[in-house]
């Protein structure tokens, strides 16, 4: 797993990855270093480059849908409806209410499943094993939910151009509901199994620290921004599909545990986004309008001449897609923006002086996935 | 935007500044190359548009481009900004000393389009091998045969070795 190479000046170059447990998919660093201590990350990203922009510009629009579960397997329905909305707003669709208001449900219920897993692996980095499995059996519940919306539990595919394939059963919300009730017990439990763990906390506290600043210099966005003290998300600033319609706060990291920015401000962003997201889910079913969930589009979509870039906040931060179509029923490219890929270019900054099992804290706290980086 | 461009316009005399109105979706701005830095910076700081939220390359008929979506979080607008650059010898000034988050971005543009930004501090191939040739988002790249004796060409798509046929 490790190859060492012995520079002439005391330092020592390591490979990380690119197949090393903690990496969270095919991701490798080379880094220098002086005992423990790094002096420079490398990342060496590209291992899963599948070409999905080139693929877009040679299938049709509705056809590039699944695609986009792929850019990241563990949010697919908010990459999903990214892209709905993205292609819509090129050609000028109103969407059902009912259908944004199921956009909203998969996307807050995705949201939920990413962060349990991030939380969950976050742990398990850091080397205690139970919480994954905690965290997993709950995502599991929820996984259960996407199969009967939709046939799959991990790519769902779950979006068409103007709605939804699909609608959602009252026996379905019941259901979900109860899930529901269950996790905000479970996550008073993780609370006190992971949250306030002495050894946790001082495993997080004060590692990698980001202030605003240096967030917004580097790109970062979603949770990670959010975690360094900045009022930003896009579901409120930006409003987009009907999540104006809810009340709910934004998670903002506070520094409890030591200073504002470090690891642990982003995880406790994230356990926060969970209850918030459980709020939203709660508001949307109590308020779920009736109607239709797919809008009334020709066989063949050609959008105008034109070009759109429309970001939604996805649970790793800003997805963007930017679209220039040239008239025909195919794109002339599609530029996906991840949050995972900003993310990536500040490991050297704010890793250098780290030692190396806390820059494995500090990547878990990033919440970096390799599909992401790569697509 | 449109009064945006008009201030561009005023500010940078010399630079050629044009708006671009589509049927569908953003407008954006086209810059001239020589002038993008200062016009990038001039953004950031005077007009107070200090996110960078991408950075992307694209190409049109006769042009490559590399296109910078700014946001501004005071007044909260957006503008897209552009430079075209010729097929044969596109260079265009890094932004990476505005946004240093910026410089990975190049580096895709780099490697997917060919797009060579000065100054940037380490400008090698990001999703690609090292050795790999051409740059595979440009409309006229042919998908190679083969890299590294891995042959990529099968004689008929459907023909899977092994397979007993049907009686």
């Amino acid at each position: 797993m490790y190859e060492l190479e012995k520079n002439n000046d005391n330092t020592m170059t390591l490979n990380m990855g690119p197949h090393h447990p903690s990496t969270h998919g095919v991701l490798r660093f080379i880094l220098e270093m002086d005992g423990e201590i790094i002096l420079s990350v490398k990342p060496d990203v590209g291992y899963l480059h599948r070409s999905i922009e080139k693929i877009g510009e040679r299938v049709t629009y509705p056809a590039f849908m699944p695609y986009t579960d792929r850019v990241d397997y563990v949010a697919a329905a908010n990459c999903n409806v990214g892209y709905a909305l993205a292609v819509e707003k090129l050609m000028g669709i109103e969407t059902p209410e009912r259908a944004q208001y199921l956009r909203v449900i998969v996307s807050e219920l995705n949201r939920i499943i990413s962060h349990l897993l991030m939380t969950g692996v976050l742990a398990m980095d850091l080397g205690a094993y139970t919480p994954f499995l905690h965290a997993v059996r709950e995502r599991e519940k929820i996984n259960d939910i996407f199969e009967i919306l939709c046939g799959a539990r991990l790519t769902y595919n779950l979006a068409t151009i103007g709605g939804m394939p699909f609608d959602i059963k009252e026996t379905t919300i019941r259901k979900c509901l109860e899930i529901l009730e269950g996790l905000k017990k479970f996550l008073k439990e993780f609370d006190d199994l992971v949250t306030n763990n002495a050894i946790f906390i001082s495993r997080l506290a004060n590692i990698g620290v980001i202030d605003k600043e240096t967030a917004k210099a580097f790109m970062l966005s979603g949770p990670n921004l959010r975690a360094a003290g900045a009022h930003w998300d896009l579901r409120k600033n930006e409003t987009y599909f009907l999540y104006d319609r809810f009340k709910f706060d934004i998670a903002v990291g506070s520094g409890k545990a030591g200073t504002l920015g470090d690891s642990y401000d982003r995880f406790s962003v994230r356990m926060k986004e969970i209850e918030t997201s459980i709020s939203i889910l709660e508001q949307a079913f109590k308020s779920l309008p009736s109607g239709e969930v797919q809008a009334k589009l020709p066989k063949t979509l050609k959008p105008p001449k034109g070009e759109v870039y429309v970001r939604t906040e996805s649970a790793r931060g800003e997805l963007g897609y930017y679209i220039i179509s040239d008239g025909t029923a195919k794109a002339s490219r599609i530029k996906i923006r991840t949050g995972s890929f900003a993310a990536i270019s500040i490991l050297d900054k704010i890793g250098r002086g780290l030692m190396l099992s806390d820059l494995v804290a500090f990547m878990a706290s990033l919440d970096l996935i390799a599909p992401e980086i790569d697509r | 935007m449109e009064t945006l461009h008009t201030r561009l316009q005023e500010k940078f005399p010399n630079a050629q500044v044009t708006f671009a109105n589509l049927e569908a979706g953003d407008h954006y701005i086209i810059v001239d190359t020589a002038h993008l830095h200062s016009i990038i910076s001039y953004l950031k700081i005077d007009e107070h548009y200090t996110i960078l939220m991408c950075l992307s390359g694209a190409e049109d008929s006769e042009f490559l481009q590399s296109v910078y979506h700014l946001f501004s979080e005071s007044s909260r607008k957006k503008v897209t900004l552009k430079v075209r650059l010729p097929k044969d010898n596109p260079e265009v000034e890094t932004i990476g000393d505005l946004w240093p988050g910026a410089y990975f971005f190049e580096r895709e543009a780099y490697d997917l389009f060919g797009i060579i930004y000065k100054n940037h501090p380490d400008l090698r191939r990001i999703m690609l091998p090292e050795d790999w040739i051409g740059h595979p988002l440009r409309k006229n790249y042919i998908d190679p045969i083969q890299y590294q004796d891995i042959n990529n060409e099968r004689a008929y798509p459907c023909d899977v070795p092994n397979v007993t046929e049907k009686k």
